[in-house]
């Protein structure tokens, strides 16, 4: 029989769920903004991810799903951007819960320092990133780039908040998720 | 939801345009509006893409591109003119220089990038089908691995949104006549469990796309194919010649 990358099936079935699960979040909950845009649940659902998987996980999953988010709602012109900020999102973020193997076996829990930081560096990326992409590539100019710092402040700030509490939610609720953790 | 894309059935002219040829058009349009060209280039741009788009997808389709890009735009042209303060003055208010023509027309043509950037994009997915559009991906050498994760995505996002919909509904049949702010939340539970229904469908899509030989080191073959690589040709050269007028016409430089 001709030999396999080991797992590389289960990787792929769970990065492809998870960016699913990003794309569900960000199109489900909707609330209008003034510029036509919308607030939703991508922050979320990406920290959710960066909380519970692997980096690499929460970069693809992210930046993928909310990319290919934008696509299905009718917003195409967004989804590079979005596919770096929120890719970025999902990586640092992952990167500063990050447990070490020793931790394994407290996997609920993460220290509050490291989830301020995680929030600061969220609320930086998402609220900075769509700044200054969109000024500069989408352009949209400095000044009606700004009109959309105070909506993406708040949902990041509270997407890691939120995404950290549903993180300790699922383990609880279905341990068998441990055995994907290092995906 | 039983289709995750904004695909719209269609017989107008870009519908009969290869996948791969409309991405590179796509490209070539989001780059030509940054170079240095005169405004006239960016609205004879825009002027092209609105008559495709009338063309193509119809009225209806147009509007709504229109409707969801308006607010933007005029938040651009509100603020935008402020920032370029020298040359020929057209507004002043009590010895305030309020508008100046380059003022008015760096406005005007930051608008409009944003404007033909939207279009393209737009008129892409609606006249693309999400299978074609991965098999031009494919075709632009982007791993089989990220085409078929792609894929498996715009498959599992309706199963996902069902799901989430039916214990979003058992959720709240336990919890009749509840204030908005409790529902919101009530939101968690249903978010939770929605989580852990998708998490379990991944051992056995693992085990589906082994049992289709998943990780052999094997070629694999396609299902469907595009067609025929003359067309994309052709039609990419028209493209790219259509370009080239634009970019000869409108150069600043």
């Amino acid at each position: 029989m001709e030999k396999r990358k080991s797992n590389s099936a289960l990787r792929t079935s769970l990065i492809a769920v998870l960016t699913a699960v990003v794309v569900v979040f960000t199109i489900l909950v909707k609330i209008p903004t003034p510029t036509k845009g919308y607030l939703n649940l991508c922050d979320l659902a990406i920290c959710f991810i960066a909380f519970t998987f692997s980096p690499l996980t929460a970069l693809i999953a992210g930046g993928l799903g909310t990319a290919i988010a934008d696509i299905i709602s009718g917003y195409p012109q967004w989804a590079p951007i979005s596919f770096v900020v929120h890719g970025l999102e999902g990586l640092v973020v992952a990167l500063i819960v990050k447990r070490s193997s020793q931790d394994i076996s407290n996997l609920v829990k993460v220290s509050t320092i490291k989830v301020i930081l995680a929030m600061v560096a969220c609320v930086i990326i998402v609220a900075g990133g769509y700044f200054v992409l969109s000024a500069i590539f989408m352009s949209l100019g400095f000044a009606a780039a700004a009109a959309g710092i105070p909506g993406n402040i708040g949902q990041s700030g509270i997407g890691v908040i939120a995404g950290y509490a549903l993180s300790r939610a699922v383990i609880k609720a279905y341990p068998p998720v441990q055995g994907l953790l290092n995906y | 939801m039983s289709s995750a894309t904004i695909f719209f059935e269609g017989k107008g002219f870009l519908y009969r345009v290869d996948a791969r040829a409309k991405v590179i058009a796509l490209l070539i349009a989001c780059v030509f509006v940054f170079l240095p060209i005169y405004f006239s280039g960016i609205l004879t741009l825009s002027i092209l893409l609105v008559s495709l788009s009338f063309y193509s997808v119809g009225i209806k389709n147009t509007t709504n591109i229109l409707k969801a890009i308006l607010p933007m735009i005029i938040l651009v042209i509100i603020f935008s003119p402020f920032y370029e303060r020298s040359g020929t003055p057209l507004l002043i208010y009590k010895d305030n220089l309020i508008l100046t023509y380059e003022g008015l027309i760096h406005s005007l043509t930051l608008s409009l990038r944003f404007f033909s950037i939207t279009f393209a994009c737009s008129l892409l997915f609606l006249t693309t089908k999400m299978n074609a559009f991965i098999l031009a991906l494919q075709s632009f050498f982007v791993p089989y691995k990220t085409c078929l994760t792609i894929s498996l995505v715009f498959r599992t996002i309706p199963t996902i949104f069902d799901a989430f919909n039916q214990i979003s509904d058992s959720h709240s049949l336990r919890r009749s006549n509840q204030l908005k702010k409790k529902r919101l939340k009530n939101l968690f539970p249903t978010l939770t469990s929605a989580l852990v229904v998708s998490l379990k469908t991944i051992p056995s899509l693992a085990m589906a796309l082994e049992s289709r030989g998943y990780g052999l080191k094997t070629k694999r073959t396609n299902y469907h194919m595009l067609s025929s690589y003359k067309y994309f040709i052709f039609q990419t050269i028209a493209i790219i010649f259509l370009f080239m007028v634009l970019l000869l016409t409108f150069k600043k430089f």
